[in-house]
């Protein structure tokens, strides 16, 4: 079930990863025989999938998922890589998205019309810049003018995505979330083997041609998308409040200080250390020939060199949160309110219960929140959960609304916390949490309905997890939950003292925008 | 070592354009093109059709890959058809059908009927025609085709719920504020057209309050009707299901339409300009435009591969790779004709940092002026009609998408044969039908420029001054003129 807080942060559905799927397992695979369905009642659809979906590895620790459907001579085409903002450091957050804005830049073959002749013009460009002691006046300087005007004589722009366009490609695109990067498109049949071409030859070869002419492109897409827009100030200083040691924090969009300052030698040494063999997932949902997919996948990602070793990633691990934290943000914005209370995510099983309490708060239009808060009290104008940043280590799960006019800030949390409250001193009925398990059902079915949809929800899963089967475990979670068990929930994290508050108060100015208009009371 | 070289690329060419991936390995193509990528062959799904005795057509396309069946009724009553006392009314109606209950259920037990059982009904208003979807689960359609079937023809329009929506939009009049896009649409919108007509009003204050329940039953008695109307199911479900199904909801319904049935045009205000709305952004958001074609008009084809070629917002046209890409003026550059039932609109919508806005408008008209006199070369024009004739599959690709486009195309008034021809049409336009269209349908002259950011408007007036008049405006108020303009 996937658990969306799409009314505050829809902007961030493309950067933030919000579904509930258990944490990744590196180790060991499960073997082909184990169900992940067994006690639970299982829909034929899903265990039909279980048949349906092809799994293996190849020699150099890629592994890739095929699911053949015949609907109609298409196939979606999805390339996960296990790495996102979560495995950044400071100083130079945004690295991953940026880099998966570089990916569409092209390659050794693509982009340019001779590549023995850019890449010693691209290496001068780079060493100007890296010992510079101002990068910006470099940057503007007649010698890297020149530069430019050479290399803007070998670039051939926007060749990578034209060359999937004539090809009739459908919904070119990636993601950068947390997590994982995505880099997903939909196909003609006929053009399979060309996906092969393209996705191994951008991963394997990519060259960062334009990277300080796309630097500024990143720095705009975080001005739209949190400088100026209200709802993504207050989203970025709740993580931040929230995860003070912890890379869970840091925004995936990047801070604008490094933003302005990262170079292309700094994106390699990211590449080199993150687009590795044993971190990426290839998956294929369509109309496909299984032994084709065989061949040509093996023909062309098996050029990818083996990972030597594990990678060790160890973040510093966030301390528990022992008392309230809150934010009050002054912007020429009307109210709105945030809060964010630290839980665990899969393998706990409290993860999936977060599904379940999701359901029971705020799915469809009869749940809780927006009955009593907005129908009944008429306290908020709209209220919705979800839960945010990332899936790897532990999120937060989110419960946001707009005040009604007149309504206070603090009265509006009050009244959610009044609610959580509820849930810890009294368990939900069981109807009510047997309706929730099976809109996880139809949830599920709907997910199965579409091939990027069915390529997305195995792609995350096999990168996350090591293992596309934790959706059907995730599944078997969801039947399990009980009323007692939502209780719990509750009682163990959705304490005051586990919460952080970030509130858009409106500015004077503000203020006198929503007297004028004679709505506010 | 240039022997050496040589040698070596002459390996290359024997191979084939080849290259060897390794020992053990078939040889990979050089490039992508070497790659065969035959003409994607399909047949599209065949959609049943039936008309019912009361005139609702029923579109249906069976699909057993899962448990699921959905459903839309098209209703050809949208924004466009309002007359003047019923401006931004058809909005309130459908907004209002769903959320307000039906007679015998209050709101509250209408959703906790679909909610507990995952199901949906939901209503959208559109500008030429309005929906109502169902979603459900096969073993529960009875139920939902029931109650989907009440929200049309029953509709309860709760006192409680219209109250609500009136408060949530209040709210909104205020927030749109707060959105850029929202507020170079509805300036370009205002600064386009005059009068009271669909095209430029938008939802006041005391319009909302003004909405009362009789208006909407009245409203609704008067457009949910069966005449005109389409019925389309996909999903697990048979013929006899579904018709079996009509008659036990539908049975009875009737009545014919006595609303307006014609869209008017739009009334031009004729004030070419940049407008100037000086807002606390930190990045630019610029609309620029001008009245456009109509849908059915005879290049309409042209334009379709003229948008591709020249502002289409992928990788592959000219303004995103020369804005964007080769000069990194603008993050988002997109638009093209967007062609309406009387009169359309040729749209760009940029989004620049606040210094480059200049530059951006500037590019933008200077590659305007460049198209009217270069165009597509031949290899450019035959791969946008080979990206046409290849992706053209996925508007049939789920049983859903397919049958809602044929519904889309009838409403619209495409003609029959639309989905056969459509490839060959395209295939006929050539590189002297895009010159024309460029000289014909795009006037620089006549543009409207909307900007919306931390930028003023004195400074765009230093530039363009003597190319167009430019205004400074406080969104929602007239716009006044402002200094060193012509």
């Amino acid at each position: 079930m996937s658990v969306r807080f799409h009314q505050f942060i829809a902007f961030y559905a493309l950067l933030f990863s919000l579904c509930q799927l258990p944490n990744y397992c590196f180790a060991e695979e499960p073997t082909p025989s184990e169900s992940h369905l067994s006690g639970s009642p299982i829909p034929e659809s899903l265990k039909t999938l279980e048949s349906e979906v092809e799994r293996w590895t190849l020699p150099n620790g890629m592994r890739v998922l095929f699911v053949p459907r015949r609907t109609a001579p298409v196939f979606a085409g999805q390339i996960w890589v296990r790495v996102g903002g979560v495995d950044e450091e400071p100083g130079i957050t945004g690295i991953a998205h940026f880099l998966e804005h570089m990916a569409f830049k092209g390659t050794k073959v693509i982009g340019t019309k001779d590549y023995s002749k850019e890449k010693p013009l691209l290496d001068e460009l780079e060493k100007i810049v890296t010992t510079a002691d101002n990068q910006a006046e470099a940057l503007r300087s007649v010698q890297v003018r020149d530069l430019y005007s050479e290399l803007s004589e070998l670039w051939i722009d926007n060749e990578f995505g034209r060359l999937y366009t004539n090809s009739g490609a459908n919904g070119l695109n990636a993601m950068t979330a947390k997590d994982y990067t995505a880099y997903v498109v939909r196909l003609p049949s006929v053009a399979f083997e060309m996906w092969c071409w393209m996705e191994s030859d951008r991963l394997l070869n990519p060259v960062f041609r334009q990277f300080y002419k796309e630097r500024e492109v990143v720095q705009e897409e975080r001005r739209r998308g949190y400088d100026d827009d209200p709802s993504g100030k207050m989203y970025e200083q709740l993580i931040s409040l929230s995860f003070q040691k912890h890379p869970q924090g840091l925004p995936v969009i990047g801070y604008p200080a490094d933003l302005k300052k990262l170079t292309a030698t700094e994106m390699r040494k990211f590449y080199d250390d993150n687009y590795r063999s044993d971190l990426m997932v290839l998956v294929l949902v369509g109309d496909l020939d299984s032994k084709v997919v065989h061949e040509q996948v093996d023909r062309y990602f098996s050029r990818f060199p083996k990972a030597e070793a594990p990678l060790q990633k160890d973040p510093t691990p966030e301390p528990p949160q022992s008392e309230e934290r809150k934010m009050v943000l002054e912007l020429d914005a009307q109210p709105q309110v945030l809060i964010g209370y630290h839980k665990p995510t899969s393998p706990d099983p409290a993860d999936a219960q977060f599904s379940v309490l999701h359901s029971l708060l705020s799915e469809g239009r009869s749940s809780i929140l927006p009955q009593i808060l907005v129908e009944d009290k008429k306290v908020a104008l709209s209220v919705d959960t979800g839960e945010a940043p990332g899936e790897r280590y532990p999120n937060l799960f989110l419960v946001g609304g707009t005040p009604a006019p007149g309504v206070s800030a603090d009265v509006l949390v009050n009244a959610i916390q009044d609610i959580l409250d509820q849930y810890a001193a009294s368990p939900p009925s069981e109807v009510s949490v047997r309706e929730a398990k099976k809109r996880s059902r139809v949830s599920f079915l709907k997910l199965l309905d579409s091939d990027s949809g069915l390529a997305s929800a195995l792609g995350k899963s096999e990168a996350l997890h090591g293992d596309w089967r934790d959706i059907l475990k995730l599944y078997a979670d969801i039947e399990a939950t009980t009323p007692e068990d939502v209780q719990s929930l509750a009682k163990r994290f959705l304490r005051p003292s586990n919460r952080t508050i970030v509130e858009i108060k409106p500015s004077a100015k503000a203020m006198a925008v929503s007297r004028r208009s004679g709505v506010s009371k | 070592m240039k022997v050496l070289k040589n040698y070596l690329a002459s390996l290359l060419l024997l191979s084939g354009g080849m290259i060897f991936s390794g020992c053990s390995q078939a040889p990979l193509p050089l490039r992508p093109e070497a790659i065969q990528q035959p003409k994607v062959h399909f047949t599209p799904p065949e959609i049943q059709e039936w008309i019912e005795p009361n005139g609702l057509t029923v579109l249906l396309l069976p699909d057993p890959a899962l448990p699921l069946i959905e459903g839309n009724i098209y209703f050809p009553y949208g924004s466009l058809h309002e007359t003047p006392d019923l401006v931004n009314t058809t909005g309130v109606l459908f907004s209002q059908l769903r959320s307000g209950g039906i007679r015998g259920k209050t709101p509250l037990e209408l959703d906790r009927a679909l909610d507990s059982i995952g199901a949906s009904i939901e209503a959208s208003s559109g500008s030429e025609f309005s929906s109502v979807s169902f979603f459900s689960h096969k073993d529960d359609f009875k139920t939902v085709f029931d109650l989907f079937s009440k929200v049309i023809r029953e509709p309860a329009f709760n006192e409680s719920r219209l109250m609500l929506w009136k408060r949530q939009v209040l709210d909104s009049l205020i927030r749109r504020r707060e959105d850029p896009e929202t507020i170079a649409s509805m300036t370009f919108t205002k600064a386009m057209y005059t009068g009271v007509t669909p095209y430029n009003t938008f939802p006041t204050k005391e319009f909302v309050q003004s909405v009362s329940k009789e208006s909407l039953i009245k409203l609704a008695q008067a457009a949910l009707v069966p005449e005109g109307t389409i019925l389309t199911v996909s999903g697990q479900i048979t013929r006899e299901e579904l018709s079996s199904a009509i008659k036990s909801a539908f049975g009875g319904w009737g009545g014919s339409r006595t609303l307006n049935r014609i869209i008017s045009p739009p009334i031009q205000r004729k004030s070419p300009g940049i407008y100037v709305v000086e807002s606390p952004f930190d990045q630019a958001t610029i609309v620029v435009g001008e009245p456009g074609p109509a849908r059915l008009s005879p290049d309409q084809y042209g334009l379709s591969v003229f948008n591709r070629y020249f502002s289409h917002g992928d990788f592959g046209s000219v303004l995103f790779s020369e804005i964007r890409s080769k000069r990194g003026f603008a993050y988002v550059v997109y638009g093209g004709f967007a062609p309406g039932a009387k009169s359309g609109q040729y749209l760009i919508g940029m989004g620049t940092r606040v210094p480059e806005a200049g530059n951006a408008i500037d590019e933008l008209l200077n590659q305007v002026n460049l198209a009217k006199v270069h165009t597509a070369s031949e290899k450019r024009l035959s791969e946008i009609k080979r990206a046409v004739q290849q992706g053209f599959v996925f508007n049939f690709a789920s049983p859903d998408g397919a049958i809602a486009r044929e519904a889309t195309l009838r409403l619209l008034g495409y003609p029959k044969d639309y989905n056969k021809t459509y490839v060959d049409r395209i295939n006929e336009v050539s590189r002297e039908d895009l010159l024309t269209i460029a000289k014909s349908r795009i006037s620089s002259e006549d543009f409207v420029i909307v900007v919306v950011g931390k930028i003023s408007a004195k400074e765009l007036s230093q530039r363009f001054g003597s190319r167009y008049p430019v205004y400074q405006v406080k969104f929602d108020t007239e716009p006044r003129l402002a200094e060193n303009t012509r």
